[in-house]
């Protein structure tokens, strides 16, 4: 009933709704989104430059549209755990995928943080796309990260794509569609195994301090939390875990103000690793 | 939304396994934190437009279930469709239709009903949180990815792409259809591969930088996954699933421009 009385309203009526109290409470989104020249969206991805070596597979949206090469000039730019931006890389290729071998040298440093991806056309080339002249159409970076163990007797990389992060850069700042609301819970389908080393790498698209709270369910289905931490605005943290005990075992869930609070989990063995969103 | 999971034969000595957990995936803190449901597996051989019933599995008392393509005896590139079901379904050993899965979801956070998905060669595994959506098994459908995924093109490393096809409606007969690599500059196929309805298509491909491919099928449509490994037994495994065309764009945007996109390309693609 409900969903035929919403499938009756005009779409911007239901876009209000849905960000009213109490229907937002799990709406990751602000209500307002910007209307701009060339507006691109971004997840916000992370890269690893410690024991990994990373690379992004950056898409070329506007060539993929319009099915044929076209140049593109593509930016990165890098954050440290902070939030702090710490370094920007921009190359201009034509094909459909570039490939971003992440160095220090572009990240400021920094071995471990997020970054967004943003891609500039010229003019002319938009204007031939109607909806993209008119902002109907908006293009989203969800591209995949690829990483590899500096300890890697094969060369091979664990790919990933983007979680999530709706973020953009406009006038020299970094801004995020994504918002906090309601508290959730987020429990991804695995089960947390002795003998392993795990690293959730956690990030904060949002321009507020987001709170975590990390809990493991033991086989016994007892509660034992295990950690909360504090991520600045537009930060990340990469939290480790590990036990020996069988009656460790169990699944691991977390609670944020996050309608979608993913994480980025490596499963290590001490010579082989598995990375996957939550 | 409420979707299916599955094992898949791909051969190599791979064993893909489903972990499900009671407990929701997403939700918010005040909702009910876990489900009790059941699990059909069913299977569809090659020849058959029946499914077969191969198991009807429950919790007992854990909080996990998982299931390993090794334990169904399935031959390369046939599917085990694993159905989250109420306890009470009654779940026929011959079904035409399969039924729709249980919705796992208790308000209205966010993010798909899923499983964590793996696959395993030797001791390297692989995972991500995967599903296939039961809106997605009522239509036909026609399916378009590109070679994102495709960049372990190093000496010795064996690539596949596993095109997972469901199609939950009662079929009258079983048809055979084509899967196509093509070289997106020119837009001509390399490469083609056969596989029916409710099956997964397997194709090895080269993955080679200065050649940019697309894949694509006009019969069904299927989810991909790219699989990488080393051809030595102790190197890691890489599986991951590509964005469908409509997560080029954002918000409201995504079903025209998705829409446009494939369009695009499908006839540019013969």
């Amino acid at each position: 009933m409900i969903n035929k009385i919403k499938s009756k309203l005009p779409f911007g009526v239901r876009k209000l709704i849905r960000h009213l109290y109490p229907f937002n409470k799990s709406n990751p989104y602000n209500y307002y989104h910007p209307r701009f020249n060339q507006l691109n969206i971004s997840d916000y991805f992370l890269f690893r430059c410690d024991n990994f070596e990373s690379i992004f597979i950056a898409e070329n949206s506007l060539a993929i549209f319009s099915a044929e090469p076209i140049e593109c000039k593509h930016l990165f730019y890098f954050f440290n755990v902070s939030g702090n931006k710490c370094g920007k890389f921009e190359i201009v290729s034509a094909l459909f995928h570039y490939q971003l071998n992440i160095k220090t040298h572009m990240t400021g440093g920094e071995k471990i943080g997020s970054f967004i991806h943003q891609t500039i056309y010229s003019n002319d080339l938009l204007n031939k796309e109607s909806d993209l002249k008119s902002n109907k159409l908006i293009f989203q970076h969800r591209g995949y990260t690829g990483y590899r163990s500096l300890n890697s007797k094969h060369d091979n990389y664990s790919f990933l794509h983007g979680n999530f992060g709706s973020m953009y850069f406009h006038k020299g700042k970094l801004l995020s569609l994504s918002t906090q609301r309601a508290e959730h819970s987020y429990t991804p389908q695995i089960i947390i195994k002795a003998g392993k080393f795990y690293e959730l790498y956690f990030s904060n698209p949002t321009n507020k301090i987001l709170k975590i709270s990390i809990t493991l369910i033991l086989k016994s289905n007892k509660l034992s939390s295990i950690k909360t931490l504090y991520i600045n605005p537009m930060g990340s943290y990469m939290f480790e875990y590990s036990s020996n005990s069988e009656s460790e075992i169990g699944n691991i869930s977390w609670k944020t103000n996050l309608p979608v609070g993913r994480a980025i989990v490596f499963e290590n063995d001490g010579v082989l690793f598995d990375i996957f969103h939550s | 939304m409420s979707n299916y999971l599955f094992l898949v034969n791909v051969g190599d000595d791979i064993v893909s396994s489903v972990n499900i957990s009671k407990f929701i995936s997403n939700r918010r803190a005040s909702s009910s934190e876990a489900i009790n449901f059941k699990l059909g597996v069913y299977t569809q051989t090659k020849y058959s437009i029946n499914w077969k019933k191969l198991d009807e599995v429950y919790f007992d008392g854990l909080n996990n279930i998982q299931l390993k393509s090794s334990d169904y005896n399935l031959e390369i590139g046939e599917l085990a469709v694993v159905i989250p079901c109420s306890i009470n379904l009654e779940l026929k050993d011959n079904l035409r239709k399969l039924p729709k899965p249980l919705i796992r979801k208790v308000d209205s956070s966010p993010i798909s009903e899923r499983a964590a998905i793996s696959f395993k060669r030797g001791g390297a595994l692989s995972s991500y949180q995967g599903d296939f959506p039961f809106q997605m098994s009522t239509i036909k459908g026609n399916f378009l990815s590109f070679d994102s995924l495709t960049s372990n093109s190093q000496t010795g490393v064996i690539n596949k792409l596993i095109l997972i096809n469901i199609f939950s409606q009662e079929l009258t007969e079983k048809k055979k259809y084509s899967l196509y690599m093509a070289n997106s500059i020119t837009k001509k196929n390399i490469k083609k591969q056969s596989y029916c309805q409710n099956s997964a298509a397997i194709m090895g491909f080269d993955c080679l930088q200065d050649l940019p491919s697309v894949f694509y099928s006009k019969d069904t449509l299927g989810l991909p996954i790219f699989i990488s490994y080393h051809k030595e037994l102790s190197s890691n495994l890489s599986v991951e699933h590509s964005h469908p065309p409509s997560e080029f764009f954002f918000g409201e945007s995504k079903f025209m421009g998705h829409q446009l996109l494939k369009k695009k390309w499908l006839t540019l693609l013969k």
